[in-house]
């Protein structure tokens, strides 16, 4: 822990190489929380840099608290989401299929991967806030649940029950969509 | 054991095999096996949380992250750079003070001036990098010389252009397009009869037919005939016919590896600068 406060020292100094070492550590578990959320991978990528580019301005103001730095990233991304979502829901809907055209030139070769992710961040979207942000932070950051504790301001008990019902609720889900 | 004991408890065997799964890439049989007693409660959430978690792992594209990765080295070390807080402020004699200091600098080839040549659009030392090209224009008188400096000046601006694509920045690249159309116009205006950013009647119609090429295809398909070096061509042309083609295939080159709205954007660089160099070259031929 020790080290991470001094690397986000040097990082409040603008040290790019202390800097850039949170930027790799964090950057792809960051990207698969947005995705996860939003379930379009390609704006995840670019609210993914958003987030650090948003870090990389506001780190001067950054006070340790005996936290993971990365519990600070994940404040700012789910603002990011909860912006995009908000601006989202104004602009005419699009279904989640036709963001990205399928064929030879398709960036993402793992198609099925694509189209899983879009049904579980769909899935996701049903259950409520809480039970939404202690599943992203569990699948998507593999973060143990001490740490997600951490990030969501409420005790390991509270936790564990939230994503026990969590998990019944998108079970439920999935086995609807399934039969559907 | 109560109620609220035994659902603590699951809960607890729950998370632990979640953990197993989530943190630790064991499978969901291994849980399963682990706790015999709960093994029929177990077995659809913990499948539900492997095939969740297999969705889920998703990664970003590698030439985005290089892309990324690049942009934002190059904006901690912009912030580095940045000063917290102006000092004091500059009054107008102070304004002068600064101007000669910066021209001194130009002159002894100063670390300031250095460091801004290879800065972008938009980032701090850009404006000394402009108001040393301002100065070194404002130094140079012949025609020629003036023709060849803009030339030079828009091969900074596609240079500047092209790293901004590669980063995947599409605004600055438009700005980019706004300040290479502009060095275009002043490139006319050094030639007596087309001042200011007037253009050729003449011109303007081969240039409507540059942009209404479909899709770009046109342009891009081969070097305008327009660039080709002719027996003729005095030495100003072939100068500025070498150059205009090498920034055409080098703008052409990352229109091929460009998507979506950057592809469109740097398409109209590619008309801004053939439009301007073909200005330049029959400006440069009377």
């Amino acid at each position: 822990m020790h080290s991470e406060q001094s690397l986000v020292d040097r990082a409040k100094q603008y040290d790019q190489e202390a800097f850039g070492q949170l930027y790799e550590e964090n950057f792809d578990k960051i990207f698969r929380y947005i995705a996860l959320k939003i379930g379009n991978q390609m704006e995840a990528e670019d609210l993914t840099q958003q987030v650090f580019m948003k870090a990389l301005k506001s780190i001067s103001s950054y006070q340790w608290k005996e936290v993971p730095f990365s519990a600070w990233l994940y404040k700012i991304a789910h603002n990011q989401v909860v912006d995009y979502l908000r601006k989202k829901t104004r602009q005419p809907t699009t279904e989640l299929n036709e963001d990205i055209t399928v064929g030879e030139d398709n960036p993402y070769k793992n198609v099925e991967l694509k189209v899983e992710l879009e049904q579980l961040a769909r899935a996701l979207k049903k259950l409520t806030p809480l039970q939404q942000e202690v599943l992203a932070l569990r699948f998507s950051c593999e973060m143990p649940i001490a740490q997600v504790a951490g990030v969501m301001g409420k005790n390991e008990g509270a936790i564990k029950a939230l994503q026990h019902s969590a998990v019944q609720a998108l079970r439920r889900i999935m086995v609807v969509n399934a039969g559907e | 054991m109560s109620r609220e004991d035994i659902y603590s408890n699951f809960d607890s065997v729950f998370e632990k095999c979640m953990d197993d799964i989530v943190c630790r890439d064991r499978s969901v049989q291994d849980c399963l096996e682990a706790y015999p007693e709960h093994a029929g409660d177990l077995k659809p959430l913990l499948t539900t949380v492997a095939v969740s978690r297999k969705a889920a792992g998703v990664s970003p594209r590698e030439d985005f992250k290089a892309r990324a990765r690049y942009e934002f080295y190059s904006a901690v070390a912009e912030m580095k750079d940045r000063p917290k807080k102006p000092w004091f402020k500059l009054s107008k004699g102070w304004v002068q003070v600064t101007v000669s200091a910066v021209v001194a600098l130009m002159i002894t080839g100063g670390g300031v001036i250095a460091a801004s040549g290879s800065s972008l659009p938009g980032q701090p030392l850009y404006s000394v990098k402009v108001f040393t090209e301002q100065v070194q224009m404002g130094l140079t008188f012949s025609e020629d010389a003036r023709t060849q400096l803009y030339a030079n000046l828009a091969d900074r601006r596609v240079d500047e252009i092209i790293t901004l694509a590669e980063a995947g920045n599409v605004e600055p690249v438009m700005e980019g397009n706004e300040k290479l159309s502009s060095n275009f116009a002043a490139m006319a205006g050094t030639y007596s009869g087309f001042p200011g950013t007037q253009q050729p009647p003449s011109l303007v119609d081969s240039l409507v037919d540059v942009a209404s090429a479909p899709e770009g295809e046109k342009i891009r398909a081969s070097v305008p005939e327009s660039f080709i070096i002719e027996e003729g061509d005095n030495a100003a042309v072939t100068v500025l016919k070498n150059k205009a083609i090498a920034g055409y295939l080098a703008i052409a080159q990352n229109i091929d590896d460009a998507t979506g709205i950057m592809k469109a954007a740097l398409e109209e660089t590619l008309a801004v600068y053939v439009q301007g160099y073909e200005n330049a070259v029959i400006m440069a031929r009377e």
